[in-house]
């Protein structure tokens, strides 16, 4: 105990740093706005904002990408609640009961909630976070190439079954990330592969020009087609304080999806959107009032809220102690972590103590920030919403552009991103989601590395996946788990959560 | 998720004409992509040749997709819906537009350029409104991207 807070004032030390904590200021802010603004993501956004960071310290770096990523999902509830539509995706069941606390003239209570169930959670979490990812290491630093690769397998087998698309489908596409994944030159051989002849290429296709493409571009050509409607709610935002019955209302709902939300978080491909679902539905459950639900209960907006920011804060403990992506954002930080030459996985905790503690430290203090920041600017935000998309999606693009041309100075880079907007604006329209590509891209090429070291040490035997007794045990967890989502009676059970 | 029952479709030989196009183009991509690697080399003894990870996740990726498009003939599945051009095909021309224009025109032009064409990818644009935005816009570029981030781009044409 006494050395998780030995460690966690080495990374107060660092994270607490000027410059580290104006850095933490900007993500999270940044990250507040793109949260308000409908039609912008934090993944499109990260992508845009991490050719900038090349010049930066990689701590500085991650902890403002960080602080973006945690801020959106603080920011996405102000205009879930004061204009009924999700800022973020995760903040849509927070539109049910905080728009309507909202018409009945509660907006400055629901605001309130929103944010100090937030904050509790994003505190508590981060807690788990030192707590749970120190252990993980421990157990990954045993792990050989065999272990990693079924444990990639089995990441990539849990985003498919916890997210609500089709289970094939998205099967699918993590074998159209794995495939883009080896385009370039073969890092044993220096042969080419699927470059098409192009000299651009023999580098593999950049991580920036992929995501800026099918999260930045193809968001923009989906925004445009459905026309915008978006009623800001006129009245003044007054009564920022709740009241003590709000507060003993709402602490249980907080605590329930902090829990929830912390343990979702974790699992990959389970993250924010469907922690809050769940948050909701067990919430309306153990409800004495159930019937108040979607009349703006107040623990129809803590319980989501918490749990969208808890899980968004466990979802580093994967990352961090095993390198493996759990969500889109995650992978955008292992993009970002590569780019600053870290290699994210187990010997990160000991090779960079530093890093990984000051990562942890600022999630608390950009929560803080979060906090006080926010409810005083909610005035502003709101004038903001009041922008219009006709305005929004000029600005995005030609943000995108000089994000992806400032990577590489590469003109070729920058018309490959927008063929691949295309690709996944017409992939998501045939009804194939882009999250798997994603992080199927980012996983591949460390799964042909280890798959590669597997073979090798184990003298050419593939079998050595089932041999080894822990490498097995998780091909039969990921087993375990295609199996379960196959089955009819649970996924017809899985279809009725996603739509409730 | 969404399997709407539509009468439409009842009696139709392909069910679900979504998945059944989307998963085509990907086992395509597959093939061709089995085609393109075939001259790199196999595995050797204990060691992985340069084709063997991409030939892996190829037949992957055609394996999955023969099974979506093996479904889409008995599950019912949405329709294939004609789509607006105007605004893939104005963001996309934008786009290519500075990736063109960024070495010869420099920056501050292709900016308030690129700016302008994408705004009309919108059928809500107004016009004086896009100009003066599309102005302010690479105004503030500007000064955020060559002022205070430093990137090395040339400001202004090269002549």
């Amino acid at each position: 105990m006494s050395e998780i807070v030995n460690n966690l004032g080495l990374g107060m030390s660092i994270a607490l740093s000027p410059i580290n904590v104006m850095l933490c200021l900007i993500g999270a802010l940044l990250g507040t706005l793109v949260g308000v603004l409908p039609g912008l993501g934090a993944v499109a956004t990260i992508a845009m904002l991490l050719p900038i960071t090349y010049g930066m310290d990689p701590i500085g770096a991650l902890i403002m990408l960080a602080g973006l990523y945690y801020g959106a999902q603080y920011g996405g509830s102000t205009t879930a609640i004061l204009v009924n539509i999700p800022g973020e995706v995760s903040s849509l069941v927070t539109t049910l009961d905080g728009y309507q606390m909202a018409r009945r003239g509660r907006a400055g209570a629901a605001l309130a909630i929103a944010a100090i169930g937030s904050f509790a959670a994003g505190c508590i979490a981060t807690v788990l976070v030192a707590l749970f990812a120190v252990p993980l290491t421990s157990i990954a630093l045993v792990f050989g190439p065999p272990e990693y690769f079924s444990l990639m397998v089995l990441g990539l087998i849990c985003a498919v079954v916890l997210t609500n698309a089709s289970l094939v489908k998205s099967l699918v596409m993590i074998g159209a990330g794995l495939l883009l994944s080896t385009v370039g030159a073969d890092v044993q051989t220096g042969q080419n592969r699927l470059t098409l002849g192009l000299v651009e290429l023999a580098d593999g296709i950049d991580f920036v020009v992929l995501t800026i493409g099918v999260f930045g571009f193809s968001e923009i050509l989906r925004n445009l087609e459905s026309p915008e409607e978006r009623a800001v709610l006129n009245q003044r935002v007054r009564n920022l304080m709740p009241t003590i019955k709000d507060l003993r209302d709402s602490a249980p709902s907080i605590l329930r999806g902090t829990g929830l939300g912390s343990l979702l978080g974790v699992l990959p491909g389970g993250g924010t959107i469907l922690a809050t679902y769940a948050s909701y539905i067990l919430e309306k459950k153990i409800s004495n009032t159930p019937e108040q639900f979607g009349q703006g209960a107040i623990q129809g907006v803590a319980g989501p809220e918490s749990a969208n920011n808890a899980a968004a804060q466990t979802s580093f403990i994967p990352l961090l102690s095993l390198g493996i992506p759990a969500n889109a954002v995650m992978a955008m930080m292992v993009g970002a972590m590569m780019l600053h030459g870290l290699t994210p996985g187990p010997q990160i905790m000991t090779q960079q103590p530093g890093f990984f503690w000051a990562m942890i430290a600022s999630m608390w203090i950009g929560n803080l920030m979060l906090l006080v920041i926010n409810l005083p600017m909610v005035g502003i935000w709101v004038r903001l919403l009041k922008v219009p998309y006709r305005l929004l999606f000029p600005a995005i693009t030609i943000f995108c552009c000089i994000g992806v041309y400032s990577a590489a100075n590469s003109s070729f880079d920058v018309i490959l991103t927008a063929l691949f907007g295309f690709l996944g604006f017409m992939l998501v329209r045939f009804g194939f989601e882009v999250t798997p590509l994603v992080l199927a891209f980012v996983l591949g090429p460390m799964m042909e590395e280890n798959l590669r070291r597997a073979i090798l040490m184990s003298y050419g035997d593939p079998l050595v996946f089932v041999e080894e007794p822990i490498s097995a045990a998780i091909l039969v967890v990921a087993a375990f788990m295609l199996l379960i989502a196959i089955l009819p009676t649970i996924r017809r059970g899985r279809v009725k959560v996603f739509a409730e | 998720m969404v399997r709407n029952e539509n009468p439409n479709l009842r009696g139709r030989f392909i069910k679900s004409p979504q998945d059944f196009c989307g998963a085509l183009f990907l086992l395509a991509v597959a093939l061709i992509s089995l085609w393109l690697v075939a001259p790199l080399s196999e595995a050797t003894g204990f060691q992985m040749g340069t084709g063997t990870a991409p030939r892996l996740f190829a037949v992957f990726l055609a394996a999955t997709s023969a099974v979506v498009i093996v479904r889409s003939f008995f599950f019912e599945g949405l329709p294939i819906q004609g789509f607006a051009l105007r605004g893939p095909l104005t963001i996309l021309g934008s786009v290519i537009f500075f990736a063109l224009a960024i070495r010869p025109l420099g920056f501050a032009l292709t900016a308030f350029v690129t700016t302008l064409i994408a705004s009309f990818a919108s059928s809500e644009v107004r016009v004086r409104e896009a100009l003066v935005f599309s102005f302010g816009l690479a105004v503030f570029c500007c000064l955020v991207f060559i002022y205070a981030i430093r990137l090395p781009f040339s400001l202004w044409p090269a002549w």
